[in-house]
């Protein structure tokens, strides 16, 4: 698992718990907040209602107030005979009426019902003139006769369908004013029915808003519920509503829902944001580290970068110094592997590799290689003439005369200086990047030669010894490392064949058929 | 025990007799329905001072008179309201007060007024238009009910019952005082349909007096002589004319009562006589534009006006006499009135 990954599972469910933890939170404030505000929206709604309704109860008791108090009425009451009464004192009841007509369409009825229940006058606003009071109002009448009701209102729904808020007052049938008791059963009812339209409108508004119908009672309601209104309308009529909890369940699940998209995309932003954060500052160094180590394990870069201070940047300052001491230590073992321990130059080993690192590029850019193979003459005369810590000496001295040489002529002749090494017993080679006809080749075998001019001498002893220079190059002789050898090999033995102490390039022999044995058997 | 200062004192008190004050009649009448010369020549006569009370409305008229309390002492009644004051008392019996012959009445105006009024001026009831507005003058109830539509919001009615129903069931060809509510739902269907048309439920001759009204009617429902009122009121024009509609006449009569109540119904009754003399009947009549109820008065008229089928109604056309509705077919006619209203209002 990487560390991205750890850091996401770490991450992940506290964040998610954290947001889910704010989230519910959130929705119970809110649904507190919702209910409270529900609560006193439905109230106001009610008291709306109420208001609306006591508009219509006030426009009833004026009309009341209004025919009852009229000379029209009391002259209607005090007379017996019917005929005459319709004929010429009815009109004058209507003429009460219509002075408070709203005129705003509210429908409203004056009737007059005798102390037997009988319908004898009947008057109203409407537009239709064949309407007469319903079933409905007639049973209200002869209920509030019978019951000697002085006053009585309520909310009725005619046969039709329609309410209307009915008002009905008995009146003492010579005065017109209210009966005392003993007289209550020959009072006359005075009825005022209103449709209530706005109140209706508003009361249909709310059961379609709450979806629920709001109950009436001529007792009195309590609320039902944490969200229920109850208005008093009337001194006999309670109306209540209590929304469905399907009503506050639908709000607060919308809310619910937005709670868990916002906890979930504020988790996820936050998780990223985190994320990013943590990838910058703290993983991300550690997987740069891990690649700039593994880039040195794949041989791709040396070093390693340091990205400053903390613990990653001490991690990192540990490992680059690891690797330098091991690098140290690689190369030391290297360069103890490459190198000859009597002559401090590169060993055979060294060589070979050269070689192979030559060819490579001979291969990839056409620079000729060319191997000169040197060989000692005489040595085993100063070996056994002077002990092998002389030999040792004169290989030493040797060795630093060919490098010297290498890398003057190099110079002189502005080219890559190549490499010398020690190739075996008396036997040295040297390797440069350039054809044998090269001036530089002619130079370097000429200053190699001139080094044994006389002999070669060390801590001030001439010792007699030569070298014969074998000079092959590749792809002029050879094709491969082996090939080149051995041509070089063929050439050197071909100059100490000679007479010593000159060099032959393998180009100027007679052609002779390589076996890839040297005529030395090696 | 009295004191003989405080007695005298009371004797005084009770002989004391306060300055007479100047008589007056108070007249109930519809406007513009009497000649203010005979007013002056009355006054001018007998010292007395007739004060005339206007109404425009039948009904509210008898709502008056019922009232106790409204100083009423004479009042112009149509017949088919009449009987049904008198015999509640309110009415004066003029049996008592015989008229002589030549002031008397033709027979026909006699018996629709009865024992409690004395006939006052006939007419009919039909359109009053204007001559210079109407291109085509009206001829039937139904360019009045289903008026032109160069006649929409143009048109008034009157606010009663009787003389709107007795357009429309004219119109149907069924008698005016019809109470059969089958005949009034389909008198109510029809004047149903010209609400939109309809400008004000009054009478032309009080509409036209209201500003907003005014110049704005151009045909309604009225009687003949309301055309003289209209001519007078609408300031020069005078282009105002009265047509019997050919359905049918619908002939009433006004009669004049004097209430059981007046302090003074002797002098009311001098006033009646005054009236129904054949010089001041025809004075009148010559003044209002109208027939007179009394031949002797009616052969004082001037030819032009008896041959003028604005105030006496064609020859030719049936004629029906105005009688009251029954009385259990009132309360459905009020309120098809004040429904037409309800609807006018609602528009």
């Amino acid at each position: 698992m990487t560390l991205n990954k750890r850091a996401l599972a770490l991450i992940f469910p506290i964040v998610l718990l954290g947001y889910a933890l704010a989230g519910g939170l959130a929705c119970y404030g809110y649904r507190t907040a919702l209910i409270g505000l529900q609560k006193a929206r439905l109230d106001q709604e009610v008291f709306q209602l109420k208001s609306s309704y006591a508009d219509y109860v006030s426009l009833g008791s004026r009309l009341l107030y209004v025919v009852r108090n009229s000379n029209a009425f009391l002259l209607f009451l005090n007379e017996t005979d019917e005929a005459y009464r319709t004929r010429a004192l009815a009109v004058g009841i209507q003429d009460s009426l219509q002075s408070l007509d709203p005129r705003d369409d509210t429908f409203v009825s004056c009737s007059i019902f005798q102390p037997d229940g009988r319908l004898v006058f009947h008057s109203d606003n409407g537009q239709d003139p064949f309407s007469t009071a319903g079933e409905r109002q007639r049973a209200f009448a002869r209920a509030a006769i019978a019951d000697e009701a002085p006053t009585r209102s309520a909310l009725i729904v005619e046969d039709d369908g329609l309410p209307y808020l009915l008002m009905s007052s008995l009146v003492q049938a010579r005065t017109a004013r209210q009966p005392v008791l003993s007289q209550r059963e020959q009072a006359v009812l005075l009825q005022i029915a209103i449709r209530p339209v706005h109140f209706q409108a508003l009361r249909s508004a709310l059961e379609a808003e709450y979806r629920t119908r709001i109950e009436l009672s001529a007792t009195p309601l309590a609320p039902n519920g944490e969200l229920s209104a109850v208005t008093r309308l009337a001194p006999d009529l309670y109306a209540r509503l209590t929304p469905p909890d399907s009503y506050l369940h639908g709000r607060f699940r919308r809310i619910a829902t937005i709670s868990v998209v916002m906890s979930l995309s504020l988790s996820l932003v936050s998780i990223g944001v985190l994320m990013v954060l943590v990838r910058r500052f703290v993983t991300g160094p550690v997987e740069e580290l891990d690649r700039q180590v593994s880039g040195i394990m794949a041989q791709q870069r040396e070093t390693i970068d340091l990205p400053g201070t903390g613990e990653v940047g001490r991690l990192a300052a540990n490992v680059r110094r690891l690797h330098w001491e091991l690098d140290q230590a690689l190369k030391r073992t290297q360069r103890l592997y490459e190198t000859d321990s009597v002559t401090g130059i590169g060993n055979r080993i060294y060589f070979n590799e050269m070689l192979e690192r030559f060819f490579h590029e001979e291969r990839t850019t056409g620079q000729p290689v060319t191997m000169l193979f040197i060989d000692l003459d005489n040595f085993k005369m100063v070996n056994d003439g002077y002990g092998h810590r002389a030999g040792d000496a004169l290989l030493e001295a040797v060795a630093h005369a060919l490098v010297q040489a290498l890398s003057e002529t190099a110079r002189a002749c502005d080219a890559a200086p190549g490499i010398a090494a020690r190739f075996a017993g008396d036997e040295f080679a040297v390797l440069v990047q350039a054809g044998p006809r090269t001036a530089y080749v002619q130079d370097l075998v000429r200053s190699i030669l001139a080094l044994f001019q006389g002999g070669f001498s060390v801590d001030g002893v001439r010792h007699p010894v030569t070298a014969s220079i074998g000079v092959a190059s590749a792809p002029e002789d050879a094709l491969t490392t082996t090939l080149l050898i051995s041509c070089a090999d063929h050439a050197m033995y071909h100059a100490k064949a000679s007479g010593r102490n000159t060099a032959a390039f393998h180009g100027d022999l007679p052609t002779v058929a390589l076996t890839g044995k040297s005529p030395r058997n090696r | 025990m009295w004191h003989p200062v405080w007695l005298l004192a009371g004797l005084l008190a009770l002989l004391y007799i306060p300055p007479a004050r100047a008589v007056s009649l108070n007249l109930l009448i519809w406007e513009w329905d009497l000649d203010p010369g005979l007013v002056k020549a009355w006054t001018g006569t007998t010292g007395t001072e007739l004060n005339q009370i206007i109404f425009d409305n039948g009904e509210r008229r008898d709502l008056l008179i019922a009232s106790a309390d409204a100083p009423i002492d004479m009042a112009v009644i149509d017949s088919a309201h009449i009987d049904a004051l008198g015999q509640r008392g309110l009415l004066v019996d003029q049996d008592r007060y015989p008229l002589p012959p030549e002031a008397r009445s033709e027979a026909r105006w006699r018996s629709m007024c009865g024992r409690y009024g004395i006939p006052y001026i006939w007419g009919g009831t039909g359109i009053v238009y204007r001559a210079d507005r109407v291109s085509t003058p009206p001829e039937s109830w139904a360019d009045l009910l289903r008026p032109a539509p160069a006649l929409a919001g143009h048109v008034a009615m009157t606010d009663d019952q009787e003389e709107i129903l007795a357009a429309a069931l004219g119109f149907l060809g069924r008698p005016m005082y019809s109470g059969d509510p089958e005949e009034l739902k389909q008198a109510f269907a029809i004047l149903k349909a010209q609400v939109p048309a309809v400008l004000t439920y009054s009478l032309p001759v009080t509409a036209q007096q209201e500003k907003s009204f005014r110049d704005r009617i151009f045909i309604g429902l009225g009687n003949s002589g309301d055309q003289r009122t209209l001519n007078m009121t609408s300031g020069g024009s005078r282009s105002w004319r009265f047509v019997t509609p050919r359905d049918g006449a619908i002939l009433w009569v006004d009669c004049l009562a004097v209430l059981a109540r007046s302090p003074h119904p002797d002098l009311a009754e001098r006033f009646i006589a005054f009236l129904a003399r054949p010089d001041n009947a025809a004075r009148n009549a010559i003044f209002l534009q109208q027939p007179t109820t009394n031949l002797h008065a009616a052969a004082l008229l001037p030819q032009t006006m008896r041959d003028d089928p604005q105030i006496y109604p064609p020859a030719g056309i049936p004629v029906t006499y105005r009688r009251s509705a029954p009385t259990d077919s009132l309360p459905l006619r009020r309120r098809i009135l004040s429904a037409l209203i309800a609807i006018h209002d609602a528009q």
